[in-house]
């Protein structure tokens, strides 16, 4: 089924999440994670490891005892302990749009990858993005080697650059000019070969045969919850 | 943003730089808990990030090159990159209002303002994420956590008040810095290229 969903999909998953979850008050907020859970299930099953990551469960237990013992106006007792319900009535349910928050923006994450958020970023105005990654993610290697270089040079001359700030900003920009001066025969070689930033196309995206369909399910489902 | 080819050259060598930041010595804050480790990568990022400006001094490079550092940062190693990625291109942004606002001189006052801005939402950072996660509700949770530390610690609301504008002043003592190893660090650069030959178009 996840094979069958494009960019725009996974985007229209995305923002039906978030709007059910900010839109959707009180205990309404159950529905919007039944609509996260859903498409998670369905879409991006790899959203759902985000719930066994231990700071999110620390950030909602501290929410639960903030809201019962010392937010809320007290209700009962818990031991020697006052403590609220309707604290924690309201602890749950932001819990439960946190949780929400989460599954969205983590499926969103799993399932588009930085190519294409270069490619969404282009079309709405980011032009040569793509390139500019291409061409960063090129450049790791060589940058890499060229401060190997630059630290191995200033060891041979005797100086430990870790101690002398003044030594390690002379190896930064010795770094940094040989990256440069590689940019600039990058940027020639490409010019050479006819790239140009205002003739680049951007990065493809991916469309799958029910992103159509899904949006305007997602959209009915949204307008449903918060009409009724 | 328009920009040259060469101009997107340069950014992808600065967008590069703070994204290898990011996914190393960021990647080993982060597994060892260091405290601050956001100020401290925001601090390195923006310099970085403000040393291409100097070099690319348009509308949109700072964001441009934070835009390529996020997106590197997602090849990042294990760990949860949404947030980090998401403070990258904040930073990026609020760099731009700064030199926006500095009237975008190759002056000292907007890449310190820009400095400033950007490292500053470190300090915001954590709020805004959770403000968005659990709703404003979140605000009072912190406003009643600190007044029951407080007297559970025997503090005076005037003492909390002073711990937090120390840390508040941290934070800008690292932007300032920033802006101000990023305008040195990139005029001595731009002596430097203009000291030696052009390079030689690559053959072949």
């Amino acid at each position: 089924m996840a094979d069958r969903l494009g960019t725009p999909g996974y985007l229209c998953c995305f923002a039906a999440s978030m709007a059910a979850a900010v839109l959707l008050p009180g205990w309404r907020s159950l529905l919007a994670l039944a609509l996260a859970v859903c498409l998670a299930l369905l879409f991006y099953r790899a959203a759902f490891r985000a719930l066994t990551h231990p700071g999110l469960w620390v950030f909602i237990a501290m929410l639960l005892v903030s809201m019962t013992f010392w937010v809320g106006e007290p209700t009962t007792h818990v031991g020697s302990l006052p403590a609220s319900l309707t604290g924690l009535a309201v602890g749950v349910q932001m819990s439960l749009r946190a949780i929400t928050i989460t599954l969205a923006v983590r499926g969103l994450a799993a399932r588009v990858s930085p190519g294409e958020s270069a490619g969404l970023l282009e079309r709405v105005g980011v032009k040569g993005l793509g390139f500019t990654v291409g061409v960063a993610f090129n450049l790791l290697p060589s940058m890499e080697q060229s401060v190997r270089q630059t630290l191995d040079t200033a060891r041979l001359r005797g100086g430990t650059v870790w101690r002398r700030p003044r030594l390690l900003r002379l190896a930064a920009l010795t770094a940094l000019t040989t990256a440069v001066r590689r940019a600039e025969a990058v940027a020639a070689a490409a010019e050479v070969r006819g790239f140009s930033p205002e003739r680049s196309r951007p990065l493809p995206l991916r469309h799958g045969r029910y992103d159509l369909l899904l949006g305007l399910t997602l959209t009915a489902t949204l307008a449903t919850l918060l009409l009724t | 943003m328009r920009f040259s080819t060469k101009d997107l050259v340069t950014i992808a060598v600065f967008g590069a730089l703070w994204g290898s930041v990011e996914m190393t010595l960021g990647a080993w804050l982060h597994a060892a808990n260091v405290p601050f480790s956001g100020l401290v990568l925001s601090g390195v990022g923006m310099s970085i990030a403000l040393t291409g400006y100097v070099l690319v001094p348009r509308a949109g490079t700072v964001l441009m090159i934070s835009l390529v550092a996020a997106l590197l940062k997602a090849f990042s190693v294990g760990g949860v990159v949404i947030n980090p990625m998401f403070a990258i291109v904040v930073e990026g942004l609020l760099a731009e209002l700064g030199l926006f606002a500095g009237g975008r001189r190759r002056t000292v006052l907007p890449f310190l303002l820009a400095g400033v801005l950007a490292v500053s939402w470190t300090l915001v950072q954590p709020f805004f994420t959770q403000g968005v996660l659990v709703g404003d509700g979140v605000i009072e949770i912190y406003a009643q956590t600190v007044r029951r530390a407080a007297g559970l610690l025997g503090l005076d609301a005037a003492m909390v008040v002073a711990i937090l504008v120390v840390v508040a002043l941290a934070h800008v003592a690292v932007g300032l810095c920033a802006g101000g190893v990023a305008i040195g660090l990139g005029r001595q650069l731009t002596r430097r290229l203009r000291m030696q030959a052009p390079a030689r178009a690559p053959h072949g």
